[in-house]
Formats: C-alpha cells, structure tokens, sequence
C-alpha cells in the first residue's frame, strides 16, 4: 500500500524543471536524488488499497525570481484490480537547470497564465478562422484553467487585449482542470467538442455566447495545441 | 441497379430506396440521428453482389420523407413501427437489419419485437445516459441554438475515430451538417427517452453490437453489458473508429457482409418471395 504524498515524492524525486514536461512524470535520473519539496496536495478517496500510482505533470513554471520550479501534478493510485483507490493533485517546487531560457518552454504550456495568453492572442490573431468565427462578436471570453484564468477581449474579430481582468468581465468562462488542459494539448487530435460533451470542461456565464463561439473555441484550442506541440512530440 | 419508391403511410410520403436480386436476403439499414439513408450507400451499391436485397429508407422527417403530419417523432418506437409499416408495403417479412446510433438502437427495437431476422447494431446501447432531454428540449427553440452548423460539423468531426483521415472526416461532416437541427434533436430525445433494458432477454435471434473505441457518444462499458443481456450476443469494438462505423471505415461493406454472414450463414442459398411493391 502506498500513500499519495509518497507516490508524488517517489515520481517527481529528482525532477528538475526542464525534465519535467506535460505528461507522465519522468524517472528520476540516475545519480540525481532529492530537491523535492511537496507544496499542496488534495485527494479523495476511492475503493480499494493502492498499489500502484499514475503520475501526470499537468503544469510547469519557474518561480517569480527564477530559483525554482513548480510542478503541478494529477495523480491516480490504483488498486490491484485497477480501480481507482485515491486521485488528486498536488504542487511541488523542484530545482531548476539553469536560469530560465529566452523564451522559455514552460511558458508555452503554462495554460492561462500572462505569458501564455499573450503568446495565444498573437496566435489568434494570425488565425483567419478565429477571426471570421468572431468577426460579428463584441465580448470577452474567459479562459480558466485550474487557479489561472485569462480573459480575451474580443471586438469584431480582434482581440483588443488579453488580461487577467478586463472592464466588463467575461461574456461566458470555459474552465478545466489543470488535467483537462493537459490532456487536450497532448491528445492525437483536437477534439474539444467531444470532451467538453464529457464533462472536462464547463462554461459559466453567458451559455447563448458560449454556444455561438463554438467554433473560436476550437480554434483557441488549436493555438494552445501548437504552442504545446513540442510538449506533445516528447510526451 | 437501385430503385427508388415512394409509399405513403400516415397520410406522408416515406421514400426508400432498393438494390439487390428480388429473392434476395432482405437487409434494411437504417440511419443515425438527423441523417438519411445516403449514409448507406456504399452498402446499396456493394452489398448486392453478396446476395442481399438492401432496402435503405429514409426515416419520417429525414431525406426524402415526409416529415409526420403531427411534427417530429420522439419516440423510437414509432420509428420502428413505420417501418414495420414500411416492410409491409414492401412485401418482405423477416429481414436482416444494420443500424447505427438511433438506427442501431431501431434495430434492437425491432429484434425485440421479433420483427427481423438478425441485427447488427452499431453505436447502440439500451439505455444512453449521456445526454439531458430537458437539455436537449431547450436546444429545440432555435433562438436558443445559435452556431448550429458550426457544432454540427466540428461536432461530428469529434464524433469520428482517430484513424478516419482529415479529408474523410471532412466529407462525413460536411454531409452531417445538412441536417433539420428539430428533426436531429427530436430524434436524439427519442434516443435518450428510449429505454430497452427491459426487453433484451426476450431478443430471440441473432444479434451483433458493434461499437468504436472513440465514440464519446456511448458509455462503452453500458454497450458491454448491453451485449451480455442478450442471448448469444455477439460484441465487437473497433479500435479508432468513433460513432459512425459505415462512413468512417474504408471497406466497411465488406466487413458488413462478413457480419451479416455470421448471423445468417448461407444468404446465397436462402430465397425469398415478396410479394409485388406497391410502388406510387
């Protein structure tokens, strides 16, 4: 039987920030032990006595001074018969490599953060079916991923800003859990219709705006799939 | 060569389409939610040649047939007695049938009503509980629905397997977007309210649930138990095919054939009499 502290100390022992990309956490290097510190750590429980644990980084960012880093982590454990005995998700700082590189990798996976939202406005905005998709809209799009949210302000096609708060705030949100942003971003496909339709996303807000941007949805997911796709190739 | 009749019941017009040696094994196919009979075509033109009479309607409100006279239908089960009805006019008795999604549920329908002689379905389960009909009644109101084709389309590229090709999940999608949105939500009210739980013991000839790994439509473990509630059930789920098997695999008659001969060995060797289609 292992517990969820130790089963997320055990994958990420050793990580450091550049190592630790989207995905199933990677081993350990050899000769290269310790430095872990568990900063968050939420679960429930299921049935069962886990045996075995699924790790998966869902999240990677350097801290403010650079010094550090920080993994988000979903992680399962699994009872012999592969139920699911507990599952939740944790926040540990790591070391890093180096000082931080210019621009940095993280960032283009640090989904709704500052940096990853400018990187996917300028993406938007060379998207021609993003902009037909919002060329009649004036209104603000929400994006929450985990604790990080983002709001695009949108006018006929432009996003005029993309910001943590904007004047009038979001016409409608979309959110997902850390693990839905990774997921989607490292999946074969874009296929966002069929897991919002699962319940890895949810929208508040305005739902008739929601429905109409259906296809802006898709394509912002279609940015955040490019930015992540050198993620995606290593995964 | 493939005939196309009209025939009216209920006072509308249903149109169905015809191929396939007279005396032919009879094989009806029946199609998913909002669609018409042209996603059977490849099966029209190919499943001839295996000795099968293929009769490929298109269900009230879709295609070429009339929608009801009292509107919309949400009620599987009157789907399945039209085309019981439809049968009749046709003069056959006891055919095959494939369907999929509503069309596949259709098809147990009428497997357990004794009304066929084997079944193949496709994307179909007893009990669907992935959607919301008070949802999906909100979604009638069409200032309540905007983007419909946008979400049709990208929908149903979702809908597809990973292995279907960026060009031929296009086509199917472009296809899918032709749709009356009333009748396509209708017809997924009907799918959700119908519940065949109850009557999958007492399906008494051979039946085939198919269903892809990546159709997000389905809870694939409520097919798996589908399947185990129906005697000598046989299951099969295709790795990279999502809700849409007959559009989305190449070769797909084939694989049908090899099916319906499972079901029904000899095809070749059966012969069958109908009487005289009252075509109008």
């Amino acid at each position: 039987m292992i517990a969820p502290e130790a089963a997320v100390m055990a994958a990420l022992d050793g990580v450091v920030l550049e190592d630790a990309r989207l995905g199933a956490a990677p081993p350990a290097p050899s000769g290269e032990r310790g430095g872990v510190r568990l900063l968050a750590l939420e679960w429930r429980a299921g049935a069962g006595s886990p045996e075995r644990a699924e790790v998966v980084v869902t999240r990677r960012r350097r801290t403010c001074d650079g010094a550090r880093g920080l993994l988000g982590c979903h992680f399962r454990l699994l009872a012999a018969d592969g139920a699911v005995a507990r599952e939740g998700t944790a926040v540990a700082e790591v070391p890093v490599r180096a000082s931080a590189p210019d621009p940095d990798p993280a960032v283009l996976t640090d989904f709704c953060a500052p940096a990853w939202s400018q990187l996917l406005r300028e993406g938007l905005g060379e998207d021609p079916r993003f902009q037909e998709a919002t060329g009649t809209f004036d209104g603000t799009i929400g994006l929450r991923c985990g604790d990080d949210a983002t709001q695009l302000r949108i006018y006929k096609g432009t996003i005029l800003e993309a910001a943590r708060s904007t004047p009038e705030g979001p016409t409608f949100t979309l959110a997902g859990s850390e693990l839905a942003w990774a997921q989607l971003a490292l999946a074969d496909r874009n296929d966002f219709l069929a897991r919002t339709s699962l319940g890895h996303f949810s929208t508040s807000g305005n739902a008739y705006a929601y429905l109409r941007m259906t296809k802006a949805l898709v394509s912002i997911f279609d940015v955040a799939r490019e930015l992540a796709g050198p993620e995606r190739a290593a995964a | 060569m493939i005939a196309a009749e009209y025939h009216e019941i209920d006072g509308a017009q249903a149109y169905v389409e015809l191929a396939g040696p007279a005396d032919g094994v009879p094989l009806l196919c029946v199609h998913t939610a909002g669609q018409g009979g042209v996603q059977w075509r490849d099966v029209l033109r190919e499943l001839p040649a295996h000795g099968y009479r293929v009769i490929v309607p298109d269900l009230p409100g879709h295609g070429r047939s009339d929608l009801p006279l009292d509107g919309p239908i949400e009620d599987l089960g009157r789907y399945a007695a039209w085309l019981r009805e439809l049968l009749a006019r046709l003069g056959i008795a006891q055919p095959l049938v494939v369907g999929c999604s509503i069309g596949g549920k259709i098809a147990l329908d009428l497997a357990a009503s004794g009304a066929v002689r084997g079944a193949v379905a496709m994307a179909a389960d007893a009990h669907n509980r992935r959607l919301s009909v008070n949802g999906l009644r909100r979604g009638l109101e069409d200032a309540a629905s905007p983007s419909r084709g946008d979400r049709t389309y990208l929908g149903t590229l979702a809908s597809v397997g990973r292995t279907v090709s960026a060009e031929r999940a296009h086509r199917i999608a472009t296809m899918h977007r032709r749709e009356d949105p009333v009748v396509s939500t209708t017809d997924l009210i009907a799918w959700t309210a119908h519940d065949l739980r109850d009557r999958l013991a007492g399906i008494a000839c051979p039946v085939r649930l198919v269903a892809g790994e990546d159709d997000f439509w389905l809870d694939l473990p409520d097919v798996v138990w589908t399947a185990s509630q129906i005697p000598g059930c046989t299951y099969d789920q295709i790795a990279g095919i999502g809700h849409y098997p007959m559009e989305e695999i190449e070769g797909f008659p084939e694989l049908l054939a090899g099916w319906l001969a499972a079901l029904s060995p000899n095809p070749q060797e059966e012969r069958w009499t109908t009487s005289k289609p009252s075509s109008s």
